[in-house]
């Protein structure tokens, strides 16, 4: 995978995962199901991405992990995301509808607004 | 910790908490080696300041391999120190100082530095620096010969202004009886380069006891 | 079915591969088990929704929807950097060490260390000869080098040798590295009528060549206590005038007069 692509890739990706949690802490499986279904199973998440990117914002301190048990005994790590994670949510929201002002901008035949 | 698997979170909180305990830790440490030093010099100005000397420059530097000690040969102003510091392992520690003043009336004054049987020093401080090499002269018994002698130990060995004169009592077995290491019962005397003697201290009044006669026996 | 291209893994094989691209091995079993865990929430999922299926088919089913291995473990290992890690682990090693070797070091030590660390000075030792006839109280403090002396109390005393004026000095060295000076057999003082009370050191060396007269008062000092950032020691002056109505203590270093402490008498000369 180029780094590019994965770069554009991981940002839309992080958007979502930390808007999941900041709606509450989950873990893994929980966060691709609950996408699935909110998408309305248009749109799924690619589990091979999921992992580096809570372990990346985790390391950044965007997410806190911790463990806890499940009713089938087995023990789940939960994704918690913090304040800076939230300041990362807000941030990365104004991204991403800038951007999709300009490509609607383009698609419609108009100058991109200069910012 | 062996339940749970270590995951780079819990390794850095444990790294954090490991920082916040070290400066505590190693202040138990050093409480526990009893204030020791990093370094001969660091103890060195230890033994210096808890003694009032100084602080001097250092002239030379004696090394006691046998019982890791460094004696240090100090300077400040007229007065001459011998400062002891001693290693165990890698650490120093401060030790004894003795000093003696160099008066300008005085061209020799001298001062006990080591007292081993095998290896005892004098330091004798000149003034005058036409003195070359000096010879301290104190009275002994020979084996079997009535009556004090005396006997004297000559060096040239010095580093700038101060002489080391040695003395190994196990080499002169035909020698007992002598004080080399008792200051007052020495009598100091100075040569030029050419060997022709410039200086000889006033006898001492110890001498008087020994009813020495005035002949050297080598 | 699965297409015949994909490779058939179970979890375990799949996270291995996973790790063999990641450089720093501490981390594979954080890996392992978070993967792990997930993949099994995959497969119970999968599972539920079409119970016939068989067991294997449902490991592999979700192990494919992880995708490719090789992708994913090198993207893990740019984020798990081993330069950190093993700082981290080395780091937390080292503290260890310095602790067990604090503990082993410090518990034969410890009732040493305990003394040192005491924070009660010690006071006057007074003989039953002698008769206290006033508490003094000297002012101030005198700083030289790395001590500061100071004079938290002394007394005047009678006893079958005159009068005597006994001072606990206490010497300050911030820095435990100065500890234990060897000053006291230096101190000698001084009262308003010019008489000198010579200091032990000055005392030792006259003994060993004239001789001391008895009818001399002297400055005795010697060290009473050793703390960590204090060193307290008792000055004795004996044989003091009768008509002495101060008493200043001098530090007499290598040619340097350095100290200048007074202790006010009462008694003598007439003013208290």
């Amino acid at each position: 995978m180029k780094k590019a692509d994965k770069n554009l890739l991981s940002g839309s990706t992080t958007l979502l995962v930390l808007s999941l949690l900041s709606a509450g802490d989950k873990y893994g499986y929980e966060m691709i199901a609950e996408l699935e279904a909110k998408s309305d199973h248009t749109f799924t998440l690619k589990e091979g991405t999921l992992y580096p990117i809570l372990h990346t914002l985790e390391r950044d301190g965007a997410v806190k992990s911790y463990e806890k048990e499940a009713p089938t005994g087995r023990t789940r790590k939960y994704y918690h995301v913090t304040k800076k994670g939230l300041r990362l949510l807000d941030e990365k929201k104004e991204e991403w509808t800038e951007f999709s002002k300009t490509v609607n901008a383009i698609l419609a035949g108009a100058a991109p607004a200069l910012a | 910790m062996a339940r749970r698997t270590m995951t780079p979170a819990r390794r850095k909180r444990r790294a954090i908490r490991a920082a916040v305990a070290l400066p505590i830790l190693l202040a138990a440490l050093v409480l526990a080696l009893d204030f020791p030093f990093l370094t001969a010099r660091g103890a060195l100005a230890a033994t210096q300041a808890r003694y009032g000397f100084g602080p001097g420059e250092v002239v030379t530097r004696i090394k006691d391999s046998r019982y890791s000690t460094y004696r240090y040969i100090v300077r400040c102003g007229d007065w001459y120190a011998s400062c002891g510091v001693y290693q165990r392992g890698p650490l120093w520690r401060s030790g004894q100082l003795m000093a003696v003043e160099s008066r300008p009336e005085t061209p020799l004054v001298s001062l006990i530095i080591q007292e081993q049987v095998d290896n005892s020093t004098i330091l004798v401080v000149s003034n005058d620096p036409e003195i070359a090499s000096v010879e301290v002269r104190f009275p002994v018994i020979y084996e079997g010969v009535a009556g004090w002698k005396l006997f004297s130990v000559r060096s040239s060995q010095a580093v700038e202004n101060c002489f080391f004169v040695t003395y190994d009592e196990t080499a002169h077995t035909e020698v007992s009886d002598f004080p080399f290491t008792q200051i007052g019962h020495h009598r100091l005397r100075g040569y030029d380069r050419d060997g022709s003697l410039i200086y000889e201290a006033p006898v001492p009044e110890a001498w008087a006891a020994y009813g020495l006669e005035m002949e050297e026996v080598r | 079915m699965l297409p015949p291209e994909v490779p058939h893994r179970t979890i375990g094989q799949f996270c291995d591969h996973v790790c063999m691209y990641v450089r720093f091995r501490p981390d594979h079993d954080s890996i392992t088990e978070e993967l792990t865990g997930h993949l099994e929430d995959h497969k119970d999922a999968l599972l539920e929704g079409d119970p016939d299926m068989p067991l294997l088919e449902a490991e592999y089913r979700a192990v494919a929807s992880m995708g490719d291995a090789e992708a994913l473990g090198r993207w893990l290992d740019s984020i798990h950097s081993p330069v950190l890690g093993w700082f981290q682990i080395w780091f937390f090693r080292a503290v260890v060490l310095v602790g067990v070797l604090a503990f082993l070091l410090l518990l034969p030590q410890a009732e040493r260390a305990a003394q040192q660390l005491a924070a009660r000075p010690p006071e006057l030792e007074i003989s039953e000869n002698s008769r206290v006839i006033a508490a003094l109280h000297p002012e101030g403090a005198w700083s030289w080098q790395d001590y500061t002396f100071s004079i938290p109390q002394a007394v005047e005393t009678q006893d079958w040798d005159g009068r005597s004026v006994k001072a606990l000095l206490k010497i300050a060295h911030p820095n435990p590295w100065r500890k234990e000076p060897v000053l006291p057999g230096s101190i000698w003082a001084e009262d308003d009528l010019g008489n000198r009370y010579d200091s032990m050191d000055t005392v030792n060396e006259l003994l060993s060549g004239d001789g001391y007269p008895a009818w001399r008062g002297d400055c005795h000092g010697s060290t009473a206590a050793r703390f960590l950032f204090a060193t307290y020691c008792e000055i004795e002056v004996r044989k003091v005038d009768p008509a002495a109505a101060k008493l200043t203590l001098h530090l007499d270093r290598y040619g340097e007069d350095v100290l200048w402490l007074t202790i006010p008498l009462e008694g003598g000369g007439g003013n208290g």
